[in-house]
């Protein structure tokens, strides 16, 4: 037994736990940065400074002209886009490492309970329907929520262990959402719906404009907010039901606040940019191997991870060839290796 | 005084019953041993104790009252559950897995400070464990981290612990470990109901026996007047002998063994044993 320790000692926490943060933070401000100045038209660093001096600030710092110009470049194309690809990075991470704590299993995706599946499916029929823009996004969330209302309440028609329960309730209201997306599909007009269709579910950030990213973003953050705010809680909920019942802890409320917040941030990733895959899987992983499991430094680095990971996707996506790619496609290309190899070590602490 | 009282408790899961009609009660500072065949019941009243699964009669009394009338922060500060060998997944700090015995201690929106650290480091340290607590919990062995969930319970704040099977799958060190550990904690006030597969262990340190078999209740009470030869051998259908070899030290023999033991060796044995055959 260490008696290098005093009793009531408190040891240093990891090093890493503790300037990491920061220095993703200062990460993600800099990768911001230069994917507002890169694209068809670059700006020079110094005069995105300036214009955001003058923008936030109103500290005029150039000519009406040039300022008119930057202000429909950067405020009103870029800033938007690279907001978007923040927000959602940092969602779909957030809400992957929060459903890997709470489902016990560090191989689930935010998409577990169907949000994405309900999420795609509702955006395909909101253009089957040729409801307008805020119509199809309208749909789209729609769709999200029903698909994990509807997992959940498959849970409940049975009794048994809760979380595999809501494991095949997810399954199945996933598969269901699915099915009807092929229907959506083979009933749209081939021309024009399809496509567009097709298009949404590849993932991508051509569509986020400011109205949309500014009116996601509000949620998205409180989402965020209320997910972190429960990692002590989603740590104890990882040790199981009835360990967590016997500490005190609420495990329904709580599970139903988690999946509450984790499902409305993943549909409206979709609402602003389609199916963006692995990403919730793969960042949640990397998180942990830098910061270990513990959800209170966990979320928030799992926030900062994703976000910086999908700007520089993002930057690939539109920069890389003369045709955008689409996001979804790349993150995929990224992920599924990369998800290959951390299989091997995912498995260890597993069974 | 009386900590914990059990009231013809009768539970079933769905249309098997599980426990029928089961009433003993606990005084503080004991440390209770449930003894019984698999599938007797055991986990199930253990976790009927905790108040986590709803009675179909009868009732728990935890300081006379009823365990289902505590909200359960307030449950939680009183009694703590080690569960059985863990499935851990997430490779958390020792010292985080300890911290959670805080959290019914804070409310929603606080988070842990630095007494609450010095409170689970302490808990570490008391039980001779406060060296592991960076240590990967998924990468520590079973005995330290059954030392580790029982440091939890202390962290708590809890004086009554409910402990499922605390000796499976640890090696014989370290089980000799544990039930000193348990011992030396019961003499502090604390009361400890743990389930095993173990007579001896009974017969080691619990000062009281609660035997179930089939969800019934076959015996209960002090140590000595339960651990005897008839009531083992209803428990486990099986021969067993118990066998007084000091004034205060009891071992099981089975009687399989026994025969074996004590044909034509008589020359070679201490007195005690000789007696015993």
């Amino acid at each position: 037994m260490s008696k290098v320790l005093a009793v009531g000692h408190v040891p240093e926490t990891i090093p890493a736990r503790r300037w990491l943060p920061v220095l993703l933070a200062l990460l993600l401000l800099g990768a911001v940065l230069i994917s507002l100045s890169l694209g068809k038209y670059p700006i020079a660093m110094q005069e995105i400074v300036l214009f955001m001096r003058q923008q936030l600030l109103g500290w005029p710092g150039m000519t009406p002209e040039r300022y008119e110009l930057l202000r429909n470049i950067l405020w009103e194309i870029r800033a938007p886009r690279v907001a978007a690809a923040v927000l959602i990075g940092a969602a779909l991470s957030t809400s992957g490492a929060a459903f890997q704590s709470m489902f016990i299993n560090p191989l689930v995706s935010p998409g577990l309970l169907g949000v994405l599946p309900g999420a795609s499916c509702g955006a395909a029929l909101g253009m089957l329907l040729s409801q307008g823009w805020f119509g199809v996004q309208a749909c789209c969330f729609a769709g999200g929520l029903l698909a994990v209302g509807i997992a959940i309440g498959i849970a409940r028609l049975y009794r048994g262990d809760r979380l595999l329960m809501l494991i095949l309730g997810g399954i199945i209201s996933g598969s269901l959402f699915t099915s009807v997306l092929s229907i959506v599909k083979y009933l749209a007009d081939p021309y024009d719906q399809l496509p567009a269709i097709v298009y949404w579910l590849m993932g991508g950030l051509s569509m986020a404009d400011s109205t949309t990213t500014l009116a996601v973003s509000i949620p998205i953050l409180i989402g965020l907010c209320g997910l972190m705010f429960m990692a002590r809680y989603l740590n104890v909920l990882s040790m199981g039901d009835e360990e967590a019942v016997s500490l005190g802890v609420n495990v329904r409320l709580i599970r139903a606040w988690l999946i509450f917040f984790a499902t409305v941030i993943s549909a409206l990733t979709v609402v602003v940019g389609g199916l963006i895959g692995w990403v919730g899987l793969i960042i949640p992983h990397i998180g942990r191997m830098l910061v270990g499991p513990d959800n209170r430094i966990l979320l928030p680095v799992c926030a900062l991870l994703g976000g910086l990971y999908l700007v520089v996707v993002d930057d690939v996506s539109r920069l890389l060839l003369n045709v955008e790619i689409p996001l979804g496609i790349i993150t995929a290309l990224i992920g599924i290796p990369f998800f290959t190899l951390v299989l091997k070590n995912a498995k260890k602490g597993w069974g | 005084m009386t900590m914990l009282k059990v009231k013809n408790v009768s539970f079933g899961y769905g249309d098997r019953p599980v426990l029928k009609d089961v009433s003993f009660s606990i005084g503080k500072g004991s440390l209770v041993a449930l003894l019984g065949p698999n599938g007797c019941g055991k986990t199930t009243l253990l976790k009927t104790m905790l108040g986590l699964l709803p009675l179909e009669s009868g009732e728990v009394l935890f300081e006379n009252q009823p365990v289902t009338g505590f909200d359960r922060r307030g449950l939680a500060r009183r009694i703590a559950y080690v569960p059985q060998i863990h499935r851990a997944s997430f490779a958390f700090q020792v010292l985080d897995v300890v911290l959670m015995g805080r959290i019914p201690h804070k409310g929603y929106w606080t988070a842990y400070n630095r007494t609450d650290e010095a409170l689970a480091m302490q808990a570490l340290d008391k039980l001779g464990i406060a060296h592991l607590h960076d240590r990967p919990y998924t990468e520590i062995s079973g005995g330290e981290r059954q030392m580790a969930l029982i440091a939890r319970a202390l962290c708590q704040g809890a004086h009554t612990f409910i402990l499922d099977e605390p000796a499976n799958g640890l090696d014989y060190g370290n089980q000799i470990k544990l039930l000193e550990q348990l011992a030396e904690l019961a003499t502090e006030g604390y009361t400890f109901v743990m389930s095993t597969h173990f007579p001896d262990h009974v017969l080691w340190v619990a000062s009281q026996v609660v035997m179930l078999r089939g969800g019934k209740l076959v015996a209960e009470g002090a140590t000595d007047d339960v651990v005897t030869r008839e009531n083992l051998c209803h428990l486990y259908q099986a021969d067993v002998q118990v066998w007084q070899l000091l004034e205060n030290f009891k071992i099981c023999v089975p009687e399989r063994l026994r025969s074996r033991l004590c044909d034509g060796q008589r020359n070679f044995m201490p007195q005690a044993v000789y007696d015993a055959c």
